[in-house]
């Protein structure tokens, strides 16, 4: 009897779904949470250089294959450049941290707020195209689709995809702002821009220019014919037109900040001699913004004490420093802005306006329609670049600088004593081959520290030229015969959840080679050494 | 010799539980059956009887079958003779006297047994020889006195029932007569009563296993004989004798089928332990069953044991599989450790004073080289941060680190100097008494315990109280209340960890010297305090003894339960039991880091806080029948209902990433960017059940349970329902066994058990975060199930027990099989999906294996005895399917261990995978162009085996000869892979034995890509950076170990001083635990350690403490 009374209650369970909420969670979002999903996605769009994933992938890696900088230590060099094996973290997040809540904008702003839309999808096409760009192909046109299996898109498909929703995005800014000039969308949750849609446009049309140059060698008339459309819109022109990922509001966990700042102390990031020559030899103001001096440490090795005080770049794969503190810090760490500290102080850089002028030199040297002749255009980048890093400078240096006949110099690395660089001057010449190195000399320098982007042109354009490296501790790689780390594995989250998509996928993109990471992008048709391309 | 009692034993059974639970305030009960029932019974119970021409023996039948009268009669009451009776709604006097009316047959109504007797035997009796009374008292081997036994004159049925002091008193009584003695589960003793007149005797259990009574679900007794599942007791007194901080940990090696792996030489002193019944089942959930203290859950892991003072403990009963656990619920899955404590006893009252002091000797290192000193490629080099990879050292001197001009010398101790004797101090006191209104039991225990790391101590306390009453006429009520309040400081960490002495000592040169470095700190010019470094700013290695010092963690905890019983008796075979409890956790930790610490928050140190409090009750109703049909069929019946709600909530705020202010100043307040985060839960699941037993002639049991649960973490309608049965036969009561088997029985049975979800895991939901200029929101990574089904285990098992030469020696064995189903399990999804995981139903996980137990007296004379009791159980486990998308799953391994640990399809649970050297195809090692080995691109491309032992077994053997005794454990695990990160990392640093072959040079024995034979000389240096490191490139093989190990568990020598007055019984025991391996595949580091109990992925071993035997006394007084 009591126990039917008992049991009677059991019926009781109209109170379990408030039981099982958690109530540090929102059920479901709208339209006011647009921002702080856009922030979200901002910040994650910027992982490769956030702190706390940046030593996964972004501060260590790509700034080390760009040539901007030597892994100093060993393991380090080992996990994670050498192998690449180590870079799920730095894949995912672009689809599960970033692109998820994009998804959620743009699902939720298509119909009716089409400005929101159009930034949302410029920034998707931000993120991804850094994807595509490390590794080939990736799912784009399935991402977000909740299936077993998520299909990867062709590079190629993915950039021409990419492109028609740059276009589309610019035709929709382009019509707001001739609405309404000062429109502005997610506010302050656009942590770069504070939502000035005007700047999402200049960016959505640099960014435009930027394919078009990537893809000017495997498809030079689509190149053109994008080249020339984008240039008839804005772009980012001056640096108040900088995207700046702003560190200065992080808190907690969830806004590490910048990641080089956070690289500092872990002794793995230095200068290279590649850097150390070109910026010593043409005795470059920019030098003491990216870079700093030898500190005087007690523990820095005799035969180094020589390098205190000054700037010196370190051998990349010179075995003897390998982790060897005393060694190490004998050579120049990242300059002051992005000292250990300054993590939410010094923002993330996620597009430098001079970048611009560059791609229009380089379209203008091809002969594109740019509205502006070379010369013009590659001085302009350097007067912009110069003013970013240094915006006391004056206009006499800025000339001096242009017009500098300096040449790289040899970076004394004892015992290789490497010769210089590259015999290139600051001074834009005349011979066409030597136009093109410069030019893209200069950006490289005027893309630090965006090394995403001088990664991906140095494997394009194989330019600047770099120091190989002593030795490689990738057995794919043979730095002898002039391979370079040309893309990404596959991370093992693809290659496990869904293998038979994988090898689908890399076996049609590198044309019967295997996923490896000397294989060339669908973009990039140089030679890798003496391991031929499937495509050339 | 013909039987003398014709023995019916329905309401012994009731007595047996009742003495073995000890509860007792049943034992009033019983004094009532003896006392009250005399006059009530007889008096209030009326009869109806009509018989004509009928057997007295078949009347007899009827009447106590109608009632809960029992005959037992001498065999010269002629039973076969015809009567015929017609009575209606008399007492029972009336129907007997009528019934033997002109007979010679006499009756005495004892209670409810009635004896008869012929009337010559009593006379022929009574003109014998002298006529005394004879008085004594019965008492048990604790000295407890046993109400309800049966005291009879040998011979005559003439005989009595020991009230509730056990004491009896039989008047005249022949002078050369002899008594029997007999109670349930007791062995019957005769005494002769030659020259006495009073007659004090003491019973002994039967053999274990007979007529056991155990705790099963629900606190329900049970007769052991009536079970068809396996369950083993544990025998508290070797527990409380060599006693461990843990109580978990001293169940290690006891129990068949259970492993048991502890935590303390990762996390320190009474460190946590994982325990695992029958193999792990859950792929992503907890695999340690339910801890079940008197009769509710308490805790859903290994953890939980360690704050149970086991002075407190009566039994510990382990039920292994699903069957025995069925009608705990969804969380008795992986079993249940069923822990019933002690009540005070009336009559009775009993001071006991336990303590243990033992000490912890830190014994077992890794083997380290102690010829090549700090640097790299040979060469010296005082800043090397943590390599050994300099010239050999030969007394040649060099500059130090601190500056100081030094002789190069090995420091062989350096790494011992870091580590500490560890203690322990347990000291418990209880006091039990009553009278028959009340009962209690008070105690107090206080554990001082110190790890082998100087600064990590722990201190607890543990207070308890019960008290049993009967309130009114079968109302009992029983009332116990807890309390345990620990303080913990310092529990080292492990693995990588920049604050684990044992990871910075791993990678500190070798010939750093211990005075250069024990004075870890000093006071820069500006008065910070610095840490003491032969490194500064590295952000590798720091100082270990700074290591120990630098990182503070204060823990306290307290819990408080309670636990209120009532239960009503409305007659002998119908209660209703109604429970409550509730128990109160509450936690709060601090981790303090000093400044100075590089890569910690830039060297500005940390500070974190946690308040954490959490409360679970539980209600339970229970209503219990156990009816008799007739002669041959006895049946019981249990339904219950229950209901568990459990809520927490937490506050965790942390300094933040960039550390503190002001230096070593640990307080929020002095955070530069403190955060604050905190949680919330709330579990409730409902159940009802019920369970069913058929009884043939006590030697045929039919059980049956049903249950189903309804749980708030599910998706609606909650609910999920699983059934079991099972069938136990006692062959030896069947058929007629061979003269040497006393005792055999077979039992089978078949269970299901279901599994909720965790907390709040089926809604997607978004997280606001406040950061960025208007914050952020986010959603969860992980795709919630939208279909969730509650996991199912499903399980049958068999076995059989037997007992040889009446009782001496006993075997049991069990088989089992148990496949898991629908898993909840969080799988891996392509990165594309936008989910990096999804939470899906899959999988099927097996288990088979047997458990064998032995127990036997090979000795027993008047003085010695040698007992041995051993186990042997194998596992087998096999997963038969994962899901549809995926055939492998990555369990990972704590600590950034060698490997890793998977779970694949078509193999057995916890796989074990690395980098292996590559080889051609025919087998050779492939060098690169630099000589080096290469290895593996792929992370699993070597197989080391699996993480579980292929079978387990222990053996202990008690000696006692007059007042000594001696007991040891010893335990052999067999089978099973365990990897070392440790040797890994001294391997790389240059710091192991193994580092020195090849030192000046070596050719690798391999070939090259071109298949010709290697010739190219590498050094040690260059060979261990790549094939040790382990991020990337480390070999598996080469630090993977047989976890094979043998050792002496336990030791303890003891002697009994006994007292006959004031203090009745002192026990001196000198224990030893751990002492030492006879085989240990694994060399130096203690294959039955974890570092960290709570997850699945096991087997790893990194900067674990050093392996430590464990000496002490134990003294026992009695008052």
């Amino acid at each position: 009897m009591a126990l039917f009374l008992f049991a009677g209650t059991f019926s009781c369970t109209d109170q379990f779904d408030e039981y099982n909420t958690d109530k540090t969670q929102m059920m479901e979002v709208g339209t006011k949470e647009l921002a702080g999903l856009f922030s979200q996605s901002l910040t994650e769009g910027s992982h490769w250089q956030m702190a706390g994933l940046a030593q996964k992938f972004y501060a260590t890696t790509p700034m080390h294959l760009s040539g901007y900088t030597v892994c100093g230590d060993y393991n380090r060099e080992l996990n994670i450049i050498a192998s690449a094996a180590a870079h799920d973290q730095t894949y995912t997040r672009a689809y599960t941290y970033m692109y998820k809540h994009l998804e959620v904008i743009l699902s939720k702003t298509k119909d009716e707020m089409p400005v929101y839309y159009a930034i949302a999808m410029i920034w998707k096409v931000h993120v991804f195209h850094r994807q595509t760009d490390i590794w080939g192909p990736v799912p784009y046109s399935e991402a977000g689709a909740s299936q077993d299996v998520v299909r990867f898109d062709k590079q190629k498909d993915i950039y021409y995809q990419m492109f028609d929703e740059l276009r589309s995005a610019a035709a929709i800014l382009e019509a707001e702002l001739q609405k309404n000039p000062n429109s502005n969308a997610y506010g302050l949750g656009d942590m770069i821009w504070d939502g000035k849609v005007e700047k999402w446009l200049r960016f959505c049309n640099t960014m435009r220019l930027r394919f078009a140059c990537r893809i000017s060698n495997i498809e030079p008339e689509k190149a053109k014919k994008e080249a020339e459309d984008a240039v008839k819109g804005i772009m980012l022109e001056t640096n108040a037109d900088d995207g700046l990922y702003k560190t200065n509001s992080l808190t907690g966990s969830s806004g590490y900040g910048h990641g080089m700042c956070q690289m500092v102390q872990y002794l793995h990031d230095f200068m290279s001699t590649s850097m150390e020559s070109y910026m010593k030899g043409y005795n470059d103001p920019r030098m003491a913004e990216f870079w700093n001096p030898v500190q005087n440490r007690s523990d820095i090795f005799a035969e180094y004490k020589s390098n205190i005080g000054g700037y010196h770049g370190a051998t990349s794969g010179a075995p003897s420093s390998m982790g060897v503190t005393g060694i190490l810090r004998a050579h120049s760490m990242y300059g002051p802005r992005f000292a250990d500290g300054n993590q939410r102080k010094t923002p993330i850089n996620v597009v430098n306006a001079a970048e611009t002028w560059f791609l229009k030199a380089e379209g203008a040297w091809r002969g594109w329609n740019m509205g502006g002749d070379a010369k013009t255009f590659y001085e302009k980048g350097i007067e912009v670049s110069l003013k970013q890093w240094t915006p006391s400078i004056s206009a006499g240096a800025v000339t001096g600088y242009i017009n500098s006949t300096n040449v790289p110099i040899g970076p004394g690395n004892a015992p290789y004593n490497d010769p210089p660089v590259s015999t290139a001057p600051v001074k834009f010449g005349t011979d066409k081959t030597l136009q093109y190195e410069q030019i893209m000399i200069q950006k490289w320098l005027a893309l630090f520290p965006i090394s995403v982007e001088a990664y991906a042109e140095v494997r394009r354009t194989r330019l600047p030229k770099l120091y190989a490296k002593k030795t490689s501790l990738n057995a794919n790689v043979d730095p002898s015969i002039g391979q370079i780390i040309t893309r990404h594995v596959f991370p093992d989250v693809e290659r496990n959840t869904q293998p038979d998509e994988v090898a689908r996928s890399s076996n049609e993109d590198f044309g019967g080679n295997s996923d490896l990471e000397n294989t060339p992008l669908w973009w990039d048709v140089n030679k890798n050494g003496n391991i031929s391309p499937g495509k050339y | 010799m013909k039987k003398l009692w014709l023995y019916h034993d329905d309401k012994s059974l009731v007595f047996v539980i009742f003495k073995k639970m000890k509860l007792t305030v049943l034992l009033l009960c019983i004094s009532v059956l003896g006392s009250w029932a005399v006059e009530s019974y007889s008096q209030t119970t009326r009869l109806t009887v009509n018989f004509e021409n009928t057997s007295i023996k078949q009347i007899l039948n009827q009447i106590e079958e109608q009632s809960e009268y029992r005959f037992f009669y001498s065999g010269d009451v002629d039973v076969d003779k015809k009567a015929s009776i017609s009575k209606k709604e008399k007492v029972i006097t009336e129907i007997m006297d009528d019934l033997f009316l002109g007979t010679d047959v006499k009756y005495r109504l004892m209670g409810r047994q009635i004896a008869l007797f012929v009337d010559e035997s009593e006379n022929s009796m009574l003109s014998s020889g002298q006529q005394k009374t004879i008085s004594g008292k019965v008492t048990n081997s604790l000295g407890e006195p046993i109400p309800g036994t049966t005291v009879a004159v040998k011979g005559t049925t003439t005989g009595t029932i020991t009230d509730f002091d056990g004491k009896y008193s039989l008047a005249n009584v022949s002078g050369d007569a002899v008594l029997v003695f007999s109670f349930v589960g007791m062995k019957s003793q005769e005494v002769s009563v030659l020259g006495k007149s009073t007659v004090n005797v003491m019973l002994v259990e039967e053999t274990i296993g007979v007529d056991e009574v155990v705790v099963t679900a629900l606190g329900i007794g049970k007769q052991k004989r009536s079970l068809s599942y396996a369950t083993e007791q544990v025998r508290m007194d070797a527990v409380n004798t060599v006693k461990s901080v843990n109580l978990g940990e001293s169940l290690a090696g006891k129990i068949a089928g259970v492993q048991i792996t502890s935590s303390s030489g990762t996390t320190g002193v009474g460190g946590d332990t994982r325990i695992i019944i029958r193999g792990d089942r859950s792929i992503a959930r907890n695999n340690q069953p339910l801890i079940v203290v008197d009769g509710v859950p308490y805790s859903n892991s290994g953890g939980g044991l360690s704050s149970i003072n086991s002075d407190d403990v009566e039994s510990i009963n382990v039920l292994k599989g699903p069957s025995a656990a069925a009608l705990y619920g969804s969380s008795a899955n992986n079993g249940v450790i069923v822990i019933t404590t002690k009540k005070g006893k009336a009559g009775t009252s009993q001071i006991e004073f336990n303590s243990v002091t033992s000490v912890d000797m830190p014994y077992l290192y890794p083997e380290l080289q102690n010829e090549y000193a700090q640097g790299i490629n040979g060469v010296y080099n005082a800043g090397s941060d943590m390599d050994s990879w300099g010239p050999r050292i030969s007394g040649q001197t060099v500059t130090n680190w601190t500056g100081e001009d030094i002789k190069l010398t090995a420091q062989p101790d350096n790494f011992k100097d870091v580590f500490v004797t560890g203690y322990n101090a347990t000291n418990s006191i209880s006091y039990s008494a009553g009278n028959e209104k009340l009962t209690g039991y008070f105690s107090y225990s206080n554990t001082t315990a110190k790890g082998v790391v100087e600064n990590n101590k722990i201190n607890r306390d543990n207070f308890n109280m019960r008290l049993s009453s009967e309130v009114i006429k079968n109302l009992k009520i029983d009332f116990k209340m807890t309390y345990h309040y620990l303080r913990s400081e310092n529990s080292p960490t492990t693995g990588d960890d920049m604050f684990s002495p044992m990871s910075q000592l791993i990678r500190m040169p070798r010939t750093i010297r211990t005075q250069d470095i024990e004075d870890y700190y000093y006071y820069d010019a500006n008065f910070s305090k610095k840490q003491t470094t032969w490194v500064p700013g590295s952000t590798k290695v720091i100082n270990p003894y700074w290591s120990i010092h630098a990182r503070e963690n204060p823990y306290n905890s307290s819990n408080m339960s309670s636990i209120l019983t009532l239960r009503y008796d409305f007659t002998n075979w119908i209660y209703l039991q109604l429970r409550g409890n509730l128990n109160t956790y509450s936690y709060d930790s601090e981790e303090k880091l000093w400044w100075d610490t590089a890569f910690i928050r830039y060297g500005k140190g940390g500070y974190d806080t946690e308040f954490g409090r959490s409360r679970k009750k539980v209600g339970d109703v229970l209503l219990g029948i156990d009816k008799e049909i007739n002669k041959d069929f006895r049946f019981g019946i249990n339904l219950g209902a229950e209901i568990n709600d459990s809520y927490g909530r937490s506050v965790f705020s942390s300094t933040g990433g960039d550390g503190l202010k002001t230096e070593n100043k640990f307080s929020l307040v002095y955070g530069i960017t403190p955060t604050t985060s905190d949680g919330e839960y709330r579990i409730q699941k409902q159940a009802v059940y019920g369970t069913g037993q058929l009884v043939y002639r006590n030697m045929l049991y039919l059980d049956v349970t049903a249950r189903n649960d309804w749980s708030s973490t599910l998706p609606a309608p909650y609910r999920y329902f699983y059934p079991s049965i099972g069938l136990t036969g006692v062959v030896s009561d069947m058929f007629k066994l061979p003269e040497a088997i006393s005792f055999a029985k077979v039992r089978a049975s078949y269970a299901e058990v279901g599994n909720d979800a965790s907390f709040a895991q089926i809604y997607q939901t978004f997280s606001a975060v406040a950061s960025g200029p208007v914050g952020m929101i986010k959603l969860g990574s992980s795709k919630v199930a939208t279909e969730l089904i509650p996991e199912k285990t499903k399980s049958w098992e068999a076995g059989a027990e037997l007992k040889f030469f009446e009782n001496r020696f006993g075997l049991d064995f069990t088989y089992y099989k148990s496949n898991t189903f629908n898993q909840l399990l969080k799988v891996t999804t392509p990165s594309g999906t936008g989910y990096s995981s999804a939470l899906i139903n899959c999988g099927n996980i097996q288990n088979t294996g047997f458990e064998l137990m032995l127990s036997g007296t090979p000795v027993k004379t008047g003085d010695f005895t040698w007992d041995i009791y051993g186990h042997f159980s194998k596992n087998d486990n096999k997963v038969i399917e994962l899901a549809k998308t995926l055939k492998e799953y990555d369990l990972g391994t704590p600590k950034n261990v060698v490997g890793t640990v998977k779970v694949i399809e078509g193999q057995p649970y916890g796989e074990v995978y690395a980098r292996g050297f590559e080889k051609d195809e025919q087998g050779r090692v492939v060098v690169a162009t630099n000589g080096i080995p290469k290895v593996t691109a792929e992370p699993d491309a070597d197989y080391l085996g699996n993480m579980n032992y292929d079978w387990r077994s222990g053996l202990t053997n008690t000696f006692t000869y007059r007042n000594w005794s001696l007991n040891f454990l010893i335990d052999l695990n067999y089978g099973g892979v365990r990897q070392s990160g440790t040797e890994a990392n001294l391997l790389l640093y240059g710091n192991s034995e193994s580092s020195l072959y090849g030192r000046e040079g070596f050719i690798f024995d391999g070939v090259k890509e071109d298949g010709t034979k290697n010739d190219i000389t590498i050094t040690a240096q260059q060979y261990a950076v790549v094939i040790a490191n382990r991020g990337s490139a480390a070999v598996g093989e080469l630090f993977n170990h047989d976890a094979t190990n043998s050792r002496l568990r336990e030791l303890s020598v003891g002697y009994n001083f006994k007292f006959n007055r004031f203090v009745k019984d002192i026990r001196l025991s000198l224990v030893g635990r751990n002492l030492f391996f006879f085989y240990n595949g694994c060399k130096w580091f203690d294959p039955d350690v974890t570092s960290d109990p709570t997850i699945n992925g096991q087997g790893g071993e990194n900067s674990f403490l050093p392996y430590s035997r464990t000496l002490g006394f134990n003294l026992k007084v009695t008052l």
